[in-house]
């Protein structure tokens, strides 16, 4: 088996931020980084969290993936796409962002459930 | 062939008096048609209004105020607690701090999501809770740009922004009956204008 592909997030967390944040920053980083042919693609994914980051709102991140995850169900999803962090020294901050991402997709699945709402009626 | 004379002689001036009746009677029952179907679908959205009023707004509408209120406090005294270490902390341990800060916003939203938020997710709903939803998310981004960037400028104007837009957005359902309501003597009064023409 392949080892996955890394896609570093650096350049999307903004100039001397710490935060990826903003729905519209996720869409066009999505865009940029063609996550839509790599999610039919055979491959798989490593996100790569920068060092330094303190937060990964769920804007960002629903802005980035929604769509994967809506296409590749959530579990065919955490089996494609992983994220590595930086972060070494810091366990705590790895952590948060840890929370930060389970929360993001917590509202993924909602709004998925949601979606299947309005087809059953 | 006497019946037939008789027959083409009566028919035009038998048509000529049904004719307006039925065509008045036609338009009298469609008026009433559509009144008690206008009046149904009114009540209907007007229980969907009071249900929405006395359940969801009324008992929770202070969830709203807490959420906001918690928000400027947090907000305050993070941006208190990374001035006062910005020079005293090492880089790495400013950053743990920050990290742990801006956690406690995400908890926040986390909770008002819960006991709030939620509340607004049946399908009558769905639009309101769409724009609260992206309204809250971005109030969180606003005030963790500002806070990361060491400024924590406007946090009172980010604040009351997001609060004249949740309100406006929480009373979008009432207002919506007011601008489609159909009214039943509107339609007789355009029935009659075009008779008279």
């Amino acid at each position: 088996m392949q080892p996955p592909v890394k896609i570093p997030l650096q350049k999307f967390r903004g100039h001397k931020s710490t935060l990826f944040t903003g729905r519209p920053q996720g869409e066009s980083a999505r865009k940029e980084l063609k996550l839509d042919q790599k999610d039919t693609s055979n491959k798989m994914y490593t996100f790569i969290v920068p060092k330094g980051t303190t937060s990964i709102n769920p804007s960002f991140f629903l802005g980035l993936l929604f769509k994967s995850i809506k296409k590749l169900s959530p579990n065919g999803f955490k089996k494609k796409y992983t994220f590595e962090f930086e972060e070494k020294e810091n366990p705590e901050i790895v952590e948060i962002l840890k929370q930060n991402i389970a929360d993001a997709m917590r509202n993924a699945k909602n709004t998925l459930r949601d979606d299947d709402t309005f087809l059953l009626l | 062939m006497t019946f037939l004379l008789i027959l083409t002689e009566i028919k035009p001036t038998l048509w000529d008096d049904l004719l307006p009746t039925l065509i008045s009677v036609t338009v009298v029952m469609a008026v009433f048609l559509l009144g008690r179907a206008s009046d149904v679908s009114l009540r209907k959205k007007q229980s969907k209004q009071t249900w929405y009023l006395d359940v969801i707004i009324k008992p929770n509408i202070n969830y709203l105020g807490t959420f906001i209120k918690e928000f400027e406090t947090t907000s305050f005294d993070i941006k208190k607690q990374l001035t006062q270490n910005t020079k005293t902390l090492a880089h790495e341990k400013f950053l743990l701090l920050k990290a742990q800060q801006f956690k406690r916003l995400s908890a926040l939203r986390n909770k008002f999501e819960f006991d709030f938020l939620y509340l607004l997710r049946p399908n009558s709903f769905r639009s309101v809770y769409d724009k609260m939803y992206s309204l809250t998310f971005e109030l969180e981004d606003k005030l963790k740009v500002t806070l990361d960037s060491g400024s924590g400028d406007n946090i009172v104007e980010m604040l009351t922004e997001y609060k004249i837009n949740a309100l406006d957005t929480l009373y979008k359902p009432l207002e919506d009956s007011k601008r489609f309501s159909f009214s039943p003597n509107a339609l007789k009064r355009f029935i009659m204008r075009l008779r008279k023409q």
